[in-house]
């Protein structure tokens, strides 16, 4: 079983290093693929320091496209499962083992839920609203319910890797394939983890772009569910 | 329509259509993209010469002043020429986004092929 762990990288110097550690020391047996995202910090010479694979994207795709250059990578290289980690050390990576389980056993995307158990780091009041609204949209047009639809923790099989390596969202990218992929029959499950709060650097979403982001993600979700199959 | 207006309108729509010409000629503007430029032009060309179709137009519209159905056709042209850029862009950007994603894996591709390399020669 071959299994690649993705992490989209943009300015994350100060976090990637030890997140790299982690990894390769609890799975000597997944391959690590940093997908530098133009970063304008040393996150690229940190990673060849580290003798990690880094695709090195020569424009900022944003996150969606710096995820779906991943996908790719794994789709070229014959990888079963595919393991996104965010490269900001919010997802502990202890979990990943859970996520690649769920996804050997049968399901086709296992998302890291941080509301199923209600442990580790809550997110913020505000943030937990927006994400309890995503969901309740998303159960509103797939009928399936998804506790953390925003999650960026997530590993899936080989079939959802040569969709995603075809079909992406550009941004946002997140809680769009939940319903995509429900649209399309694939089989979408959740495991309780813990996340982190963010130690180095800032989250892309700021209070001023979190506007933006809440009719965008809508529009998708409500353009995912209408769109042809 | 007012003979000076329609003057105006005649030659500085006949000088718009002679100047898509020529940057399509130099090759500047992509035959594909100047379509609805070149249909936009040669359509306020024939509506500056023959006035006649404004004013049918307006009666077939109900609007009271044919000058208002040339602003308003000219709205449409705008909008279409918008739209289609807009159209034209989505693409771009897809296509600009597999390219780089395909040479970001050409790239380490490479590079561990260097390595290997290196490694049997120091065998």
């Amino acid at each position: 079983m071959k299994v690649l762990v993705i992490i989209p990288a943009y300015n994350e110097e100060g976090n990637l290093p030890s997140l790299i550690r982690d990894i390769s020391s609890k799975y000597p047996q997944y391959h690590l693929l940093v997908v530098n995202d133009c970063s304008e910090d040393r996150t690229w010479s940190l990673c060849k320091e580290l003798g990690v694979d880094v695709l090195d994207l020569p424009i900022n795709l944003g996150i969606g496209g710096a995820v779906q250059a991943g996908y790719r990578y794994a789709l070229y290289k014959g990888y079963d499962i595919a393991v996104q980690v965010d490269g900001d050390g919010q997802h502990d990576p202890e979990y990943i083992a859970l996520l690649v389980d769920a996804v050997v056993n049968g399901a086709d995307l296992c998302i890291g839920s941080r509301f199923l158990e209600g442990e580790g780091f809550q997110s913020t009041f505000t943030r937990r609203l927006g994400i309890k609204y995503f969901s309740w949209l998303i159960e509103f047009f797939t009928g399936r319910r998804v506790s953390d639809p925003t999650s960026g923790f997530r590993a899936c099989n080989r079939k959802v890797i040569e969709f995603f390596a075809k079909d992406y969202p550009r941004d946002y990218p997140e809680p769009e394939t939940v319903v995509v992929l429900n649209r399309r029959g694939f089989k979408v499950e959740e495991a309780p983890v813990r996340m982190k709060e963010r130690r180095e650097g800032k989250s892309s979403i700021t209070a001023l772009k979190s506007v933006y982001y809440m009719v965008k993600v809508s529009l998708a979700i409500v353009v995912a569910s209408i769109r042809k199959r | 329509m007012n003979k000076v207006l329609q003057t105006i309108l005649t030659v500085s729509s006949v000088l718009f259509f002679l100047f898509i010409f020529y940057m399509v000629r130099v090759k500047k503007l992509e035959l594909k993209y100047a379509l609805t430029w070149v249909l936009t032009s040669f359509s306020f060309i024939l509506l500056s010469l023959f006035p006649g179709i404004l004013d049918a137009l307006s009666a077939l519209l109900h609007i009271k002043e044919p000058v208002n159905t040339l602003f308003i056709s000219i709205l449409f042209f705008l909008l279409l020429i918008a739209f289609t850029l807009t159209l034209a862009l989505s693409r771009n950007a897809n296509r600009v986004k597999t390219l780089a994603q395909e040479l970001a894996i050409l790239k380490l591709s490479l590079e561990k092929l260097k390595e290997e390399l290196g490694r049997k020669e120091a065998e």
